[in-house]
């Protein structure tokens, strides 16, 4: 395949990586309550 | 006898460090002289500025042969030697040296060359951390990871500048505002940069005092500032969620970005054995014995690393002025964050606990506390920073993991160079 173009490479990193970040941080916001639902009951 | 000690051979590696010393190794010693002070007397960061300074200077003072740098021009001579020359690859390829190992050179490949070191000092940082105020109000946990868009700021700008794709992301790492994940990316895509970033690194997260509250009063009002935050909503948690926590992170994000697992399985590794109760002496060891040790290792042999040919270049100079960049961008994103939080919660916070959602713990929640008492002596952020803070923690981590898990699928794609 060819190399990708530097920006390329920056955008896809930037987009992708920032949003699975969140997405990640998402999911582990929601685990932490499904944890803490439990300490309630 | 005076005919040995006049001749100019032997004068030449008797008095060697004064024949071979070249105006790199001076400025490169004075550095390390710098980072010492900086380190001894003005208390900034010294468990890792002053190893670092000392295997500076103990690097570039001539002949000393401690460590060799860069290291693709080097073989060392363990028994290679008989095995290359009965293959046929002696001699080998142009500029390349045999050479025996150094001391630091068998520290570099212990715990640098293999990224050892940063995962050992993870273990002691997780297990120094209490998740206690984040998992009391978890949805701050997303200032972490806005915190961490500094990164993605200066990868930008690195590529616009010219620094190529594995230097961007090593500079851009900096702004992770992590020592260990810094060194453990730049040692996995870019070693030969590990001196500017690791000094880089260190040296701006020791200045987040300096640094960070002239963005945080940038980026927002006066009546922003002011605004108390009530504890009402920090609900106390249970042991079993704290135990129960790491172990949660660590399956969802390692099903997410599965390279990460030095990082963050050895991050909560550390913090399981805190909260599990039952580990004592390994708490104790984790967060004093092995880190202590580690943070020397690591830091002599990443001053070491600071060779002045390698050092002393432009590019050292782009590095540190990006690095700056990083720290600034990832406090205004984070404040910025805290804003667009706002506009969707019914429970406002205050914008400045934004900025502490880095790593540098527990320093920027310290900073975000002192801005918001001096804009109002009635409010009282620091818990709510804390929780941040460590957001922070796990945010850069997090970053850091799903950014190699990406980098390597490219390079097993051949999208970009290995």
């Amino acid at each position: 395949m060819t190399e990708m173009a530097d920006m390329t490479f920056g955008w896809l990193l930037t987009i992708v990586a920032g949003g699975l970040t969140m997405i990640s941080l998402g999911i582990i916001i929601i685990a932490t309550k499904i944890l803490k639902s439990f300490q309630k009951s | 006898m005076l005919d040995v000690i006049t001749n100019q051979n032997f004068l030449y590696n008797v008095f060697g460090g004064f024949t071979h010393l070249t105006w790199q190794a001076i400025v490169m010693i004075i550095i390390g002289g710098i980072l010492l002070y900086l380190g001894v007397a003005k208390d900034y960061e010294p468990l890792l500025l002053v190893p670092i300074g000392f295997g500076c200077i103990l690097a570039n003072l001539p002949l000393t042969e401690l460590i060799h740098v860069p290291r693709e021009l080097f073989v060392f001579h363990d028994g290679v030697r008989e095995i290359l020359s009965s293959t046929g690859l002696l001699p080998l390829q142009e500029g390349v040296r045999l050479v025996d190992q150094g001391i630091l050179d068998v520290l570099y490949d212990a715990g640098i060359g293999n990224e050892l070191f940063p995962c050992l000092l993870f273990i002691g940082i997780g297990a120094m951390t209490d998740f206690g105020p984040l998992l009391q109000n978890p949805r701050i946990l997303l200032l972490g990871g806005a915190g961490q868009f500094g990164i993605f700021l200066t990868l930008m700008l690195a590529l616009v500048l010219g620094y190529d794709k594995m230097e961007a992301i090593c500079i851009a790492i900096i702004g992770a505002c992590d020592g260990p994940t810094s060194i453990y990316i730049t040692s996995k895509f870019n070693p030969s940069l590990l001196g500017p970033i690791s000094v880089a690194a260190y040296s701006y997260m020791s200045l987040v005092p300096i640094i960070q509250p002239p963005i945080m009063r940038l980026c927002t009002t006066k009546k922003e500032r002011e605004m108390s935050m009530s504890y009402d909503v920090l609900k106390p948690v249970t042991q079993t969620t704290k135990t129960l926590f790491p172990v949660v992170v660590t399956i969802i994000t390692l099903l997410i970005a599965p390279v990460g697992a030095p990082l963050m399985g050895t991050l909560m590794l550390g913090n399981f054995l805190r909260e599990s109760k039952v580990t004592g002496k390994l708490v104790k060891s984790a967060e004093n014995e092995i880190a202590s040790i580690t943070t020397l290792f690591l830091g002599l042999t990443v001053g070491s690393t600071m060779n002045g040919d390698v050092f002393l270049t432009v590019k050292t100079l782009g590095i540190l002025a990006l690095g700056f960049i990083a720290i600034c961008g990832d406090t205004a994103f984070g404040v910025f964050g805290a804003k667009i939080m706002n506009i969707f919660s019914r429970v406002k916070i205050n914008p400045l606990i934004g900025a502490a959602g880095i790593s540098a713990f527990p320093m920027a929640a310290r900073v975000v506390h002192k801005v918001g008492c001096e804009a109002n002596p009635q409010t009282y952020l620091l818990m709510h920073a804390m929780g941040v803070n460590t957001g922070g923690q796990i945010g850069s981590v997090l970053a850091a993991s799903v950014m190699i898990a990406i980098i390597t699928t490219l390079q097993i794609m051949q999208l970009i160079p290995m």
